[in-house]
């Protein structure tokens, strides 16, 4: 049964612009901002005067180098004279910035919405990860020198011991991604790969390897959200946000279950009640999940409800999160293939499931005939969940 | 509470940190370089201007943040304006008296939005005003980097 919610308006997507992913690129963030912005409006038959409000999301402002980097995008977002927000709750923010565009239409107060999400992680030197090193608790973790790639092992490690995964079954999900990722014409890392590759690619952090990580990228998102009066005007295919959901686990990652993460479980058991769904395995027809390494894609499809504990390898193995398989799993390619601009790539997957319920994924276009999708992201000290679910129209 | 305790950092124990990424490498963007390769090349103040909303940015963009057009038509502005509004700085961040008063500017180029935050010379503080007519001092061409440097600060017309 739908949660039983009081919303002014219901709310729909009806438009998503995306930049190049890229390693580097020459324009600035403000600039990428404004290119990915441009062609949602655009895409949605809108202009910006059409606009009543913009959400921005992008994540530390130590990737662009720009303090308050949510008022340094504000004019390429399209939020000049306007009433502007930043959301950001770190790699989740890609998908949290149309949650926030949506309770800003929900709410009754807007009726056009632009969310926006940019990352540019080029400019920090000598490595974005340098940025990472700073989120640690400063004298009892920062001493011993942990970075992200040293935590996503441990837990990764974790995980392959709790459930007895092969690495094998978890490089899988690499080949399928960066294969998936050729069709994408925003990719940065699309490639035909073999098992072996990933497995034979350097060792960087036990049992981290490097074919198993996301790349570093440049990158920008956006969709327009609409109230449903709106959405029925200007378009007959509207895609509706059915669910949303987010939830923070403890702050203390050593504390947490390294093996399953309950923060993705929490955040969906809010996105499913208020979409009435029952069975996510069963309703949920195409999924963009998190996947800045391999390994999460399993953890979060488990995570997610859309495997039980564990059995994620097992569906991957079996070729059911192909795109021509019953579970398609991220279609676009993913952060492993089509890249990792922090925001923008959550954002990414918000816009792959918008084009696939409308059936505009082109070469990317699942298999089976798909009404529902879910698109989710993962962030802050690793344990923000951040889902939404849409409908086709 | 800790709060009714002293406060004195010599009594507490301590931990030194940061939280600095070593360095940011920015690019210049698309409106961005040619402000730059402009100023470098030729000496000149470079606009973009969108026909739509009838302005022209100084420095230049590549969209425009009213209409959200793509601006592509750059104009080439002579490096003087007057001054829309100045401050006159005495103290450096330590709070050290500076020998010579700052004096730091807006200068606004005509019909033009935006402007150029620079240095004003060969003017005393005391004679300087809004509105006042300023011409940019530029390095020799061959010293030119394509940077904000290039103009060494704006004087009196
Ligand atoms: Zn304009």
């Amino acid at each position: 049964m739908k949660m039983n919610i009081n919303l002014k308006n219901r709310v729909a997507i009806v438009g998503a612009g995306l930049t190049l992913f890229r390693r580097r690129l020459k324009e600035t963030p403000k600039e990428l901002a404004w290119a990915a912005a441009k062609m949602a409006l655009e895409s949605a038959g809108l202009e910006l005067s059409d606009v009543d409000a913009v959400v921005i999301g992008t994540a530390p402002d130590a990737f662009d180098g720009i303090h308050m980097k949510g008022e340094y995008l504000a004019d390429g977002s399209g939020g000049t004279g306007k009433p502007v927000m930043r959301v950001y709750v770190g790699g989740g923010t890609g998908v949290f910035t149309p949650i926030a565009g949506w309770w800003h239409v929900a709410s009754g107060l807007f009726d056009v919405v632009l969310a926006v999400a940019e990352e540019k992680m080029s400019p920090a030197m000598p490595h974005p990860q340098s940025v990472f090193a700073h989120i640690w608790d400063p004298i009892i973790e920062r001493p011993i020198g942990p970075n992200l790639i040293w935590i996503f092992a441990l837990e990764m490690h974790r995980y392959m011991y709790k459930y007895n995964i092969k690495k094998e079954d978890i490089a899988r999900v690499s080949v399928k991604n960066k294969r998936n990722a050729l069709d994408h014409p925003a990719a940065q890392l699309g490639a035909k790969i073999t098992v072996e590759d990933v497995l034979n690619s350097e060792m960087l952090v036990y049992p981290v390897q490097r074919l198993d990580i996301s790349p570093v990228s440049d990158g920008a998102a956006a969709v327009v959200m609409v109230s449903e009066h709106i959405a029925r005007r200007i378009t007959d295919s509207p895609v509706w946000v059915e669910g949303v959901g987010w939830s923070l686990d403890t702050v203390h990652w050593t504390g947490r279950d390294l093996a399953y993460p309950k923060y993705v479980e929490c955040a969906a058991r809010m996105a499913y009640k208020m979409a009435g769904i029952t069975n996510p395995a069963r309703e949920i027809d195409v999924a963009e999940v998190y996947d800045p390494f391999d390994y999460k894609e399993l953890h979060h499809m488990e995570g997610l409800m859309l495997a039980r504990k564990g059995e994620a390898p097992i569906l991957t193995r079996e070729g059911i999160t192909e795109r021509d398989g019953d579970l398609p799993i991220n279609p676009s390619g993913g952060l492993l293939g089509v890249g990792n601009p922090i925001a923008a790539a959550g954002m990414m997957k918000v816009t792959e499931i918008y084009w696939q319920l409308r059936g505009e994924a082109g070469k990317r276009q699942v298999k089976k005939p798909v009404y529902t999708g879910l698109a989710q992201a993962w962030g802050d000290l690793m344990q923000v969940g951040t889902v939404i679910v849409l409908r086709a129209g | 509470m800790s709060w009714d305790k002293s406060g004195d950092p010599r009594i507490l124990r301590r931990w030194f940190g940061d939280m600095e990424v070593k360095k940011h490498i920015y690019t210049m963007g698309i409106a961005g370089e040619i402000f730059m390769k402009n100023l470098k090349d030729k000496g000149v103040i470079t606009g973009s201007r969108c026909d739509e909303c009838e302005v022209i940015f100084v420095p230049p963009r590549s969209f425009c943040e009213y209409c959200f057009s793509e601006l592509t038509v750059y104009e080439e502005l002579e490096p003087k304006g007057y001054i829309e509004t100045f401050t006159i700085v005495y103290e450096d961040y330590h709070g050290e008296r500076l020998e010579k008063p700052l004096i730091i500017a807006l200068i606004a180029l005509p019909n033009a939005v935006g402007g150029i935050i620079h240095y004003i010379r060969e003017v005393e503080p005391e004679d300087v005003y809004i509105d006042m007519e300023v011409e940019a001092v530029l390095k020799p061409r061959d010293e030119r980097a394509g940077n904000l440097s290039d103009i060494l600060y704006f004087k009196p017309t």
